[in-house]
């Protein structure tokens, strides 16, 4: 079938920012027992680093 | 990070009192002594208050205001309650100022109401510049992080903690803060929640859908291939038909008596497909007339019942006439009718012309009667001409059709002549009988593959129709896909950076303890009990092991041991702190720090024994110590110790009132040297 078999894979650059990014929005709110929206605020990240 | 001086004001039963801090390589402890209740605990508490304002307090929770400051105002006045702490870091000198100000509520009221409440961090670099932070709490979570206070602001019974058995999760704790990894805990926790939405994102949009369009679509256009294969296939079976067909009747014109015969069908047959082709141009000429007029017939009745509608609302002056208003108006404004006579207004001839006018329909309505009127009758006459097309045409068809059932008569005449005829072709040795028998079943066979070739037309059209419709459908569905395959990738690069921060956890926490588990056996085999070794075990769990027996001693057999191990183990985490701090290499989660300690009563029930060991561990522990400690667990072994080191030595004088006209009350006192000797 034609469309089968894109790439999936995803560069370690990207891996690499996505894992930076992560650790720095977790570290400023650290001091924080329950961070403020860090879910969304993590999930946007990797949206960011894969757009469409 | 270096303490420098402490002050406290109305802080519980501090009223004004200081703790200058040592310091310096060799003489780095600063001691605390005094009796059970003096105020050593809150001491050390005052560090947490002013620097996170943590006032998880025993005793009064929350009411840090001095009762003897308190009972000196009026009700209703305020007394401020203050911890100033003065420390450098990294070159610059800090002054942390946390008050609350309590109101006395009532003359009974010694506890206060707080009404304000104030934090300020004041700053001196080391070039004389000067200013406050705008963010206090933070910048001071920058120089020490509230996760670590407990590693450096502790308690005999933190020690007793690490030291029991089963302290895997204190010890794990410690490792997980000192490091930073609590940061990659909680990323490693966060993008498993951030992966399971993406994968809801993908059942949503994912199907398989697309798949399965994808391989109908490759079957019909499998099946069109091979229908158009097989099209061709007939059609050169036709041609090949027809070629055999043509050679047959050449064979008959070949023969004298078949000739004539043969001839006569070659033209007869011109005049059938001539016929037959003007047959098909009326049968066009005659959809396309139906297509255009063929309503007239139906509508016809609907619009003769609305002509005399209007006619018979017309004929009982419903609707007016078709003379208009504007004309009647015209008529009566010249004052003549168009017969002649004279239009005076109030005479017989100008009331009967006026009456001409409608008082119920305007104007516009009475031009738009006579339109339809109008209009219906051109379509009477569009009906009249359309069926006399059609009719024409039909006649026309008809006499087309009766030649070609002619044509048809003869031509089958001439093939019954020629079935019959027996003559053989002395030169082919066949006759015209069997010549025609052939070209009869070729005929045949060639109009059956007709027919097969249009069949086979009628299933590619079907197929193509369906192709078109699928070729939306994968349009749609790729679309869909597409929004699956982004949510795939994103839940596969959360998935990725997530094993990857959980690799480099395990590996990080696995390096700490490596290195803490070097430091605590080289502490604890220069000051312990010889015969005993420390140990942090690969379950991180703190232990002792009997060096001449090789086993793990029991909790109780090694409680002297274990607390020792325990404080190396502390040691071992701010040295480790200290080394990231001076490392050049980039540290990826922790930056480390030089962190003092603030420990109180940390000799717990030992023996001299092990509190003089335990002495000789503390000052090694980190650059900057500060002990709280009781007066008989400060006299004897440990004094004699740590006399040489504590350069900076206090005695807390508390005087408990009498609760009427005195409050408890602890001054801080500064030993003299040679008071220090005398210990």
């Amino acid at each position: 079938m034609e469309d089968k078999g894109s790439k999936l894979d995803i560069d370690d650059e990207t891996l690499r920012r996505i894992r930076e990014r992560t650790l720095q929005a977790e570290s400023e709110q650290l001091h924080m027992r329950r961070p403020h929206k860090i879910i969304p605020e993590i999930r946007n990240i990797v949206e960011e680093e894969i757009p469409e | 990070m270096q303490l420098h001086r402490l002050h406290l004001t109305n802080f519980r039963q501090f009223r004004s009192e200081t703790v200058e801090f040592a310091l310096g390589d060799d003489q780095n402890v600063t001691v605390v002594h005094g009796q059970n209740g003096s105020g050593k605990t809150t001491l050390k508490n005052a560090f947490l208050w002013v620097l996170y304002e943590e006032s998880n307090f025993n005793l009064r929770p929350d009411k840090l205001a001095s009762q003897g400051a308190l009972a000196e105002v009026n009700a209703g006045e305020t007394v401020a309650v203050e911890a100033a702490l003065e420390f450098e870091h990294e070159d610059v000198d800090y002054e942390v100022t946390r008050t609350y100000e309590y109101q006395r509520q009532a003359s009974d009221d010694y506890l206060g109401e707080i009404v304000d409440e104030e934090l300020s961090l004041s700053y001196e670099t080391a070039d004389g510049k000067r200013g406050t932070r705008q963010n206090p709490q933070r910048s001071i979570e920058q120089i020490l992080p509230e996760r670590l206070s407990d590693l450096f602001f502790f308690d005999g019974e933190y020690i007793t903690q690490l030291s029991e058995g089963h302290s895997q999760d204190e010890v794990k704790e410690a490792i997980q803060n000192i490091m930073g990894l609590t940061i990659i805990e909680r990323s490693i926790r966060h993008l498993g929640e951030v992966e399971g939405r993406f994968e809801s994102e993908v059942q949503e949009h994912g199907s398989s859908e697309l798949s399965e369009l994808l391989d109908t679509r490759s079957e019909l256009r499998n099946e069109v291939e091979d229908l158009t294969g097989s099209i061709e296939t007939k059609k050169e079976s036709r041609q090949r038909l027809r070629e055999e067909i043509s050679e047959i009747e050449r064979k008959l014109e070949g023969i004298e008596e078949a000739a004539e015969l043969q001839e006569e069908r070659n033209r007869l047959e011109s005049r059938q497909d001539a016929l037959q082709a003007e047959i098909a141009e009326i049968n066009e000429s005659i959809d396309a007339e139906i297509s255009k007029k063929g309503h007239l017939p139906f509508v016809m009745p609907a619009i003769e019942a609305t002509a005399q509608d209007l006619d018979d609302l017309r004929e009982r002056g419903e609707i007016p006439s078709e003379v208009s208003n504007q004309f009647v108006d015209k008529l009566l404004a010249q004052g003549e009718c168009i017969c002649g006579r004279r239009l005076e207004e109030g005479t017989h001839p100008y009331d009967s012309v006026e009456a001409y006018r409608s008082d119920a329909a305007e104007n516009g309505v009475d031009q738009a009667a006579i339109r339809i009127i109008s209009h219906l009758t051109s379509i009477q006459d569009e009906q009249a001409e359309y069926l006399d097309t059609v009719d024409e045409l039909l006649a026309e068809r008809s006499d087309l059709r009766d030649e070609l059932t002619s044509v048809d008569e003869q031509l089958d005449e001439i093939q019954g002549e020629l079935e019959e005829m027996n003559i053989t072709d002395p030169e082919t040795g066949e006759t015209p009988s069997e010549l025609e028998s052939a070209r009869t079943r070729k005929k045949s066979e060639r109009e059956e593959l007709k027919r097969e070739i249009w069949d086979l037309e009628r299933d590619i059209e079907t197929r193509e129709e369906r192709l078109e419709e699928i070729g939306e459908e994968i349009d749609e569905a790729r679309q869909e896909e597409s929004q699956a395959e982004l949510a795939r990738r994103r839940m596969q690069a959360t998935s990725k950076v997530q094993q990857q921060l959980e690799a480099s956890f395990e590996q990080l926490q696995n390096q700490v303890r490596e290195y803490s588990n070097d430091l605590v056996s080289k502490t604890f085999d220069e000051i312990a009990t010889k015969g005993y070794e420390a140990e942090i075990t690969d379950e991180f769990e703190l232990r002792i092991r009997d060096q001449l027996q090789g086993e793990y001693l029991e909790v109780d057999k090694s409680r002297g041991e274990r607390q020792i191990a325990s404080l190396t183990f502390i040691g071992s985490l701010v040295q480790i702190a200290r080394e990231r701090y001076e490392s050049d290499t980039d540290a990826e989660y922790f930056s480390g720090g030089i962190y003092p300690i603030v420990m109180d009563s940390p000799f717990g029930a030992l023996d001299d024994e092990h509190r003089r060991t335990v002495s000789r561990v503390i000052p090694r522990m980190a650059e900057q110590v500060v002990v709280l400690v009781t007066d008989s667990q400060w006299r004897g072994p440990v004094a004699s110790e740590m006399n040489e080191i504590a350069s900076r030595q206090y005695r807390l004088d508390f005087d408990e009132g009498d609760g009427d006209t005195s409050y408890p009350r602890s001054r801080i006192v500064e030993e003299e040297i040679s008071q220090k000797v005398n210990q």
